[in-house]
């Protein structure tokens, strides 16, 4: 292997030296929707009859699988907002939540669409060396060709790299990647993202599920936020009419729109790249190019920022370390107890207050 | 055509079908080649706005009299869909009605399709399969496994290992098998904030217990949605003994569906006043909550990812396709309802790609995205045409086809021997073959071609039973041919409906 194509990244070589706290508070534009493959129980009418539709809704949370199994189908199913079940005082409870890899993926994905040319995008996912030799276990010579075009598929993402022409380098190098755990360990393509996301969704308690222009009591389950019944019929081609099987009618329970949830970013180690992608993030979402969660082929997911909030924490020897002097001073906030919460210098910015300091190292 | 001189003239069917060609197969290319229709890519948005022509509805909650006896339950208000408390067109109503067009435009793939019907009693006494779904059969129903899978194969959406998919899986997505493409265009739900018309001038036909039609209700033994294939017969106890009933059996079917435009009022006035309902059914209405004629709905986006100008130029179209050519979306179609007007109100187009170097391309036909450019001759030329599949645009003109004032009314046969009904005798088959010379009879199954189909048709539409006609719907061409007004919507060209 030739030095140009040698590619070195080890993103805490030098150890950590700062820390970047983003918080977005975002506004849901569009209903959001995040399934987790959970069910509850929904009717329209309390009466199957020939005609008549929403007369008395009805949703169940608490033992809707019994009523789902019911011969009489007198309740559909209705997909529920992904949940979570914690023990806490020896009681256990279930909220609604916005699972972090969700919005992990969401800002993978998006950077990927538009940073990375087509033709490149598969570059890093890779086919196991001893899979491909498996299915080609009766043709030598093709299993020989798939090696060898592992091989060079490997050199050509280790070129990207190292050129940085797309968006990859930014994206990998915040994201972290294992691409290929088995290579040279001195200069592997493997190393641990500096990104960390958490996200918060809590709201009032909220018992009621609006259905159609209906509020709808529901008993137990998630209360965290409010809710809405949506539903889609998708309509036979042949005959332009609802599905009679194979996937008809379905419902699912979604955030409505102008609801906010919390995204907080931690970046260690923040570079001008990653807020080059916070930037071009925050570009995407209000132009609507970037959503979240699922069904986003029906505009489900968008939102706009109604809050953003900076906090750069550095260690004293940093680079950045005598540029935050001059911002408003802000405490390392995990916790009151952390003997380590004033080791760092940290400041409040504004976004493209952020953008002059790390861009200027 | 000849038409046959002694059937009645009829008002024509309110549907038609753009026809599965059997001389092409949808156009499959893998994403890759559908991208590498252009290197100038964008992204972006539309800004669009929905005009009611006719009144629209989407349904909400729909109130009825509550009787105890079923076969007197009635709607007696529909209510307009809400999301959130505010009247809303769904964003899945827009994107299925944009899909079913441009997958008809461009003779794609077939992406929704029910899988099977199942006989049942007093619906359907054949059952057939339309697409190779044994494995979503549930037990206990029946379906006649002599019959062919009635959606042509071509046209059935499929996990191909060359991962080629057709034009509309590449904008809008696909899952079939093991694969899955994420779609390329996002539409959102299109709020509206105009006053809704909720003063019952708005009415749809109905008659007490059933729907009017029952729904949509493909049968495998008429040649009403299947392109004809042949007859077979079939023993049945009717009117207290076994009696030889004749299937009129279909091959596949004749195409994709989609309703003609018509003014509601006219419509409504002559179910109510001419139209025959089921025997003992009397036609009555029920008022419905509208966006009105000439009312907009508040914009909304249709967001897209890296399209190849020509293919966004299409989507472009897709949404505007003429001056006199206009969608249908939402409830009563088949009554009048639902036509509309896609008016594109802003474009925010960038590069495909968020890299230095990158341009925003030429934007030369979005200058003039809300207009309806196009000229027949330039439309042929057009950058679109290449994945234009030209005979369906035509068909589809021809239904789609918007001008007002609209006069031409099109309602359902009627429920009598006028229509649908009755059934047909083996005897009386026998002697319609023995008169257009096609067979002298046939033992169980006889295989027809278009041309005899046609004949058989039409001598059995002229024949009469007790003074009255022996089902003059069992072949939907025959019977389109033969209506009042077919003629002149036949003779519609590309031309009209682009209106330029």
């Amino acid at each position: 292997m030739s030095e140009q194509n040698t590619f070195r990244y080890k993103p805490f070589e030098q150890g950590v030296w700062g820390v970047l706290h983003a918080e977005w508070k975002l506004k849901t534009r569009t209903p959001l929707t995040i399934r987790s493959g959970a069910k509850a129980a929904f009717q329209q009418d309390s009466q199957e009859r020939p005609k008549g539709r929403g007369l008395a809704p009805k949703l169940v949370w608490e033992k809707a699988s019994p009523l789902l199994q019911k011969k009489d189908k007198k309740y559909s199913e209705i997909a529920d907002f992904y949940y979570t079940f914690k023990a806490e005082n020896g009681v256990l409870s279930c909220d609604y939540h916005i699972p972090a890899s969700s919005i992990r993926g969401a800002l993978r994905d998006s950077a990927i669409a538009r940073k990375v040319e087509f033709e490149n995008r598969a570059l890093f996912s890779l086919m196991k060396k001893d899979k491909a030799v498996k299915q080609d276990e009766n043709d030598t010579s093709a299993s020989a060709q798939t090696l060898a075009d592992i091989e060079k598929q490997i050199e050509t993402a280790k070129q990207q790299l190292i050129e940085k022409r797309n968006g990859w380098y930014a994206i990998l190098s915040l994201f972290g990647i294992a691409f290929n755990p088995s290579e040279d360990p001195e200069n592997p393509l493997t190393w641990a993202g500096r990104l960390c996301i958490e996200t918060n969704i809590n709201q009032p308690e909220n018992t009621q599920v609006t259905i159609n222009d209906q509020q709808v009591d529901v008993k137990g389950g998630p209360q965290n936020i409010p809710r809405t019944v949506s539903l889609r019929s998708p309509v036979d081609r042949t005959t332009q009419s609802a599905k009679a099987a194979g996937g008809g009618l379905h419902y699912w329970l979604e955030l409505p729109a102008g609801n906010t949830f919390t995204v907080k970013l931690q970046i260690a180690n923040p570079t001008p790249s990653d807020v080059d992608l916070l930037d071009f993030w925050l570009r995407e979402i209000e132009k609507g190019r970037l959503s979240f969660g699922a069904l986003q082929s029906i505009g489900r997911g968008k939102v706009q920022t109604a809050e953003q909030t900076y906090a750069l924490f550095v260690s004293p020897l940093a680079k950045y370390a005598q540029d935050l002097k001059s911002y408003p001073e802000v405490k390392f906030d995990h916790n009151q107890t952390d003997p380590l919460a004033d080791f760092w210098q940290g400041a409040k910015l504004r976004f493209e207050q952020l953008k002059t300091i790390i861009e200027k190292g | 055509m000849e038409k046959h001189k002694t059937m009645e003239k009829h008002k024509p069917n309110p549907f038609d079908f753009v026809p599965f060609p059997n001389d092409s197969e949808p156009d499959l290319r893998t994403i890759s080649e559908w991208l590498s229709v252009s290197y100038e890519r964008a992204t972006g948005s539309l800004t669009v706005q929905i005009e009611a022509l006719t009144p629209v509805h989407i349904v909400g909650k729909q109130d009825t009299n509550n009787p105890s006896n079923d076969d007197e339950i009635r709607i007696t208000h529909s209510a307009f869909w809400r999301s959130g408390g505010k009247p809303t067109i769904p964003a899945s109503s827009i994107r299925g009605t944009l899909r079913s067009f441009i997958e008809a435009a461009t003779n794609g793939w077939v992406s929704e399709i029910t899988p099977y019907y199942k006989q049942e009693r007093d619906k359907r006494q054949v059952g057939f399969m339309t697409i190779d779904a044994e494995d979503e059969l549930k037990e206990g129903d029946v379906v006649d496994g002599d019959l062919p899978k009635m959606l042509p194969k071509a046209f059935r959406p499929k996990d191909r290992a060359d991962g080629k998919i057709d034009l509309g899986s590449f904008l809008f997505g696909f899952v079939a098998g093991e694969s899955a493409a994420k779609g390329r265009v996002q539409i959102e739900d299109a709020p509206i904030s105009a006053k809704l018309d909720d003063s019952g001038q708005w009415q749809i036909p109905d008659i007490p217990g059933k729907a009017l039609m029952g729904g949509p209700n493909p049968s495998a033994k008429t040649w009403w949605y299947m392109v004809p294939s042949g007859i077979r017969k079939r023993t049945v106890f009717a009117r207290g003994r076994n009696q030889t009933i004749v299937d009129f059996l279909g091959s596949q079917f004749r195409g994709r569906k989609f309703y003609y435009h018509q003014a509601p009022n006219a419509c409504l006035e002559y179910y109510t006043t001419k139209w025959k309902p089921p025997k003992g059914k009397k036609v009555e209405s029920f008022p419905i909550e509208c966006l009105p004629p000439k009312a907009e709905s508040q914009s909304f986006q249709i967001s897209f990812r890296e399209l190849p100008l020509p293919i966004l130029y299409f989507l472009i179209w897709a949404l505007q396709p003429g001056k006199n050519f206009c969608h249908k979306l939402g409830y009563g179609k088949p009554f009048g309802y639902g036509s509309i007007r896609f008016h594109i109100v802003n474009v925010d187009v960038e590069p495909a790609l968020d890299l230095p170097g990158q341009e925003v391309p030429p934007l030369e036909i979005l200058e003039d995205a809300d207009g309806y450019a196009w000229k027949a001759a330039d439309f042929a030329k057009s950058d679109i045409a290449s994945l234009l599949h030209m005979s369906s645009v035509l068909a589809l003109a021809r239904i789609l086809y918007y001008k007002e004032p609209l006069q031409q009314i099109f309602v359902w046969p009627t429920f009598d021997a006028n229509g649908f009904l009755p059934i047909v005798y083996d005897s009386e088959v026998r002697s319609a073959l023995v008169a257009k010379e096609i067979s002298n009879g046939f033992p169980n199954l006889l295989d027809l071609d278009e041309d005899e189909a046609r004949e058989l048709a039409e001598e059995i539409a002229s024949m009469r039973r007790k003074g009255q006609p022996i089902k003059p719907a069992l072949h939907f061409d025959v019977y389109q041919e033969a209506a009042e007004g077919y003629d002149d919507i036949q003779k519609r060209t590309l031309a009209d409906a682009l209106g330029a």
